[in-house]
């Protein structure tokens, strides 16, 4: 292929950085650690920084198709919740087939992502009060049918829990599975490009031919099944369904989306390495805080800090953007044979 | 004589308030460039639209290769091979080409997008427009030119025997002009009908081979480009009618320079524009469509932010110079749609008029609003331009146009600036309604304000002006006097 000298390259330097500037943070957090912390640089320290993102890489995989369309919901980390506090009563109390109550737990997922969806799509409803609304809702009925109490898993699911496959958890390779589908259902299926098409205009996808209102609701659905699959990695992790299970988690995620490149102005971001990136630089901070020893009152103020950071970032990216879409005339390259004439 | 490729019948439609077609009849063959043209609001568009199935018509037939066609959305449209590129983008900044070309109807294989088809695709579709983008090209790193040759390459994707392109120079530059002028010869001479619509008299001589003149929704004239002239498509498209009155014009005593603009530009917007109001004038700021007179207005009062330019305002006898974020103080912009940008609809005729000037209506300083200054100043210009209200609190959007614009102009008034811009301030206003906001900008400058007026109703522009400036392509290109005939207007803003 001669003519693949002429053609303009697909990398560009600037939108690299764009989308995976924090590479560099996670760089500079890790070496930071490393020196700060004795021993914190070990493959231990790896996996069980990548434990801990685990059930929150498949929460914001799903999140992230919602946030591309420029919506958002914060109610992730209830369905989370109450989906598997079903799952793990309908275990402990009905006796029912484990298989069945993963089957319940993920389609218990979506069934909430539909009402989240229907609420914003169809009756009109900002996003994000919506999605307030239903978090709180969520979690108070999930409270409701727990007794606010503690749901243990019989003993035969928490083995599950601790399968390994060398040094690395079940959940960790599930999690990482999932990433790779899912990044196939963003980057080659309609749904997951028209989910890109709206986040860059509504108006505009609609002219295209998107079906602008369908495609939003699918996002939300899949952002509710996605909850619900990470709701049972998390439960499997501890072993049990607590009252506070899932807390905080959407803002976690969020975290997690906005670090690894994915703008809340939508149409923009990576599956992966987007949401890998992200995930890994947020565990890799709290995991080394963990190492020096930090208060646990530190945590959330850091946490709190990156998320500040990220999305200030976000911010500045689409204030520089129209000055980058500006080129000049000599920068467009035509062919050296004419196609027609030529 | 064979008959036509193409051929629409008898097209009629109205909209609420506006007859924009009446029964046009419209004819174009294979490996032909037909050029659309007429002025603001003569109904290319609209009748293009037809075609295009963005509009139905209430009357006529569309006839394909002596067929009749029912075109009643986009998709038949494209079923029945019509593409259009319309003149606004629609393109996906953060997607690649490919994705922009193919984002409603992806070919699959195995369940997932099959990125080897359309890649190939791509660039054949690529290379049949000349260039050599990869199709993983982000669209936000293309030059608005090469983002509209990707609009062309989706037109193409459906292989169409009809394309239409409306104004599709309006955002290129030179060079990526000649370039489309190429495709557009080429896609000719592979026979497909070429639709042009534009208001550019050269590129039309340039590249057409027959126009079709519209006026009011009519057809009134065309023929062969190599048989006509350009005073012939301008006599067309203004029509024989002469102004019937210079609207109450009285010269008027023009004073000082109060407002200079130097060297105001934007990139790929406005274009060094130069010029200076004169106290107690009107200067009429007259283009077509998309020429850049909204975008000096805006620029001018900081609205849209400019690359270079000076502003110098007279304060007291001397002009001196001010930055771009201090015009606004010194002058009242009345915007072009009322509705959107200039009322806040569901307020009070009194808060709404109120709005520019809520420092002056308080006390001392304390930031409490007086109610009875507020009141009181609100009737004296109720009172002043005649606003047919039924009282102070009636909301805005209970209001006929013309008086809803009135209480744009009496917000004004209100804080007294000594510049006005006025864009489209009669747009959609009866007959009535239009010669007094005509009366109250002669008096305004009477009183010695400086006003800007732009309008696309030549008539209009022509019955208060003092003075003519004419932009094409975001440059004032010409300043011609009161005494300025219609054709000259015409012929300097359509690029002769």
């Amino acid at each position: 292929m001669k003519q693949k000298k002429n053609i303009v390259t697909n990398f560009n330097l600037h939108d690299f950085l764009f989308t995976y500037g924090f590479l560099f943070v996670i760089v500079a957090v890790i070496v930071y650690f490393a020196i700060a912390a004795n021993n914190f640089f070990s493959i231990t320290t790896i996996f069980s920084v990548l434990l801990n993102a685990a059930p929150l890489f498949v929460i914001a995989s799903g999140l992230a198709f919602v946030i591309m369309t420029a919506n958002i919901d914060i109610s992730v980390g209830s369905i989370a919740f109450l989906s598997s506090a079903i799952g793990a009563l309908l275990i402990s109390r009905m006796h029912i087939s484990i298989w069945l109550a993963l089957v319940i737990i993920v389609l218990m997922g979506a069934l909430m992502g539909v009402l989240n969806g229907f609420i914003v799509v169809r009756l009109k409803v900002k996003p994000m009060i919506a999605t307030l609304g239903t978090q709180l809702a969520f979690r108070g009925i999930g409270l409701q049918l727990t007794n606010s109490m503690v749901v243990s898993l019989p003993d035969s699911l928490r083995q599950i829990g601790n399968i390994k496959f060398g040094p690395i958890y079940l959940s960790v390779v599930i999690s990482l599975l999932v990433l790779v589908i899912v990044w196939a259902i963003h980057t080659r299926t309609s749904f997951g490009r028209q989910v890109m098409a709206i986040g860059n205009g509504v108006g505009v996808a609609e002219k295209l031919g998107v079906k602008v209102k369908w495609v939003t609701f699918g996002a939300f659905v899949f952002s509710g099944l996605m909850a619900g699959l990470g709701g049972i990695l998390m439960t499997l992790q501890i072993g049990a369904v607590t009252p506070t299970s899932g807390t905080g988690y959407e803002f976690n995620a969020i975290a997690m989306l906005v670090i690894g490149g994915v703008s809340l102005f939508g149409g923009e971001g990576s599956i992966l390495p987007g949401i890998f990136i992200g995930g890994i630089t947020l565990a890799v901070i709290e995991t080394g805080l963990n190492y020096v020893g930090a208060s646990v009152y530190v945590y959330p103020f850091v946490r709190g800090g990156v998320i500040f950071l990220s999305m200030f970032a976000d911010a500045l990216k689409t204030r520089v953007k129209p000055r980058v879409k500006m080129m000049t005339d000599d920068e467009i390259v035509f062919s050296t044979v004419h196609p027609i004439e030529g | 004589m064979t008959v036509p490729f193409l051929r629409m019948e008898n097209i009629s439609k109205s909209f609420p308030g506006v007859q924009a077609l009446k029964g046009v009849n419209f004819e174009a063959n294979q490996g032909e460039v037909v050029a659309l043209i007429g002025a603001n609001g003569a109904g290319k568009s609209t009748l293009m639209n037809v075609l295009g199935g963005n509009v139905i018509p209430d009357e006529g037939k569309i006839l394909i290769n002596g067929k009749e066609v029912n075109i009643h959305s986009p998709l038949d449209a494209a079923r029945h091979g019509i593409a259009f590129v319309h003149q606004e983008m629609a393109v996906l900044p953060t997607m690649s080409i490919a994705d922009t070309m193919f984002i409603s109807n992806f070919p699959y294989k195995n369940g997932l997008i099959d990125y080897k088809t359309i890649n190939k695709r791509c660039i054949f579709i690529l290379k049949r427009l000349g260039c050599n983008f990869d199709p993983g090209t982000k669209i936000r790193n293309l030059s608005p030119g090469s983002q509209q040759l990707v609009e062309i390459g989706r037109a193409l994707l459906m292989d169409p025997k009809i394309i239409i392109f409306d104004e599709p120079t309006s955002s290129l530059t030179s060079h990526e002009k000649e370039h489309l002028f190429k495709i557009i010869n080429s896609l000719k001479s592979e026979g497909a009908v070429i639709i042009y619509i534009s208001h550019m008299l050269d590129e039309v001589f340039r590249i057409c081979d027959r126009a079709i003149v519209l006026r009011n929704g009519e057809t009134v004239g065309g023929g062969r480009i190599s048989e006509l002239t350009y005073d012939d498509i301008v006599k067309l498209m203004i029509g024989s009618k002469q102004i019937d009155q210079y609207y109450g014009y009285k010269q008027r005593i023009i004073g000082d320079p109060i407002l200079k603009v130097e060297h105001m530009s934007r990139k790929g917007v406005l274009d060094n524009i130069c010029f200076e109001l004169k106290k107690g004038e009107v200067v009429g700021l007259w283009g077509l469509l998309g020429s850049g007179r909204t975008e000096v207005a805006r620029a001018l009062v900081g609205l849209d932010p400019i690359d270079t330019g000076d502003f110098y305002i007279c304060v007291s006898d001397k002009l001196e110079k001010i930055k771009q974020s201090e015009t606004k103080n010194y002058i009242g912009m009345i915007t072009e749609n009322r509705r959107e940008e200039g009322l806040l609809l569901p307020m009070s005729v009194r808060h709404n008029m109120s709005l520019a000037n809520l420092r002056g209506l308080t006390n001392g300083f304390l930031p409490f609003i007086q109610n009875k200054k507020e009141k009181e100043l609100t009737q004296k210009f109720v009172d002043r331009l005649d606003i047919k209200i039924a009282n102070q609190n009636q909301r805005v959007e209970t209001l006929s146009g013309g008086n809803q614009q009135k209480v744009i102009i009496g917000r004004w008034l209100q804080k007294n600036p000594i510049i006005y811009i006025m864009d489209e301030p009669t747009r959609g206003l009866d007959v009535g309604a239009k010669s007094d906001i005509r009366n109250i900008i002669n008096e305004l400058a009477e009183s010695g304000a400086a006003i800007l007026l732009i309008s696309s109703e030549i008539e209009e522009i022509m019955s208060v002006s003092d003075r003519y400036l004419v932009m094409r392509r975001g440059r004032i290109v010409k300043e011609l006097s009161r005494d300025a005939t219609k054709e000259e207007l015409m012929l300097a803003a359509a690029g002769a």
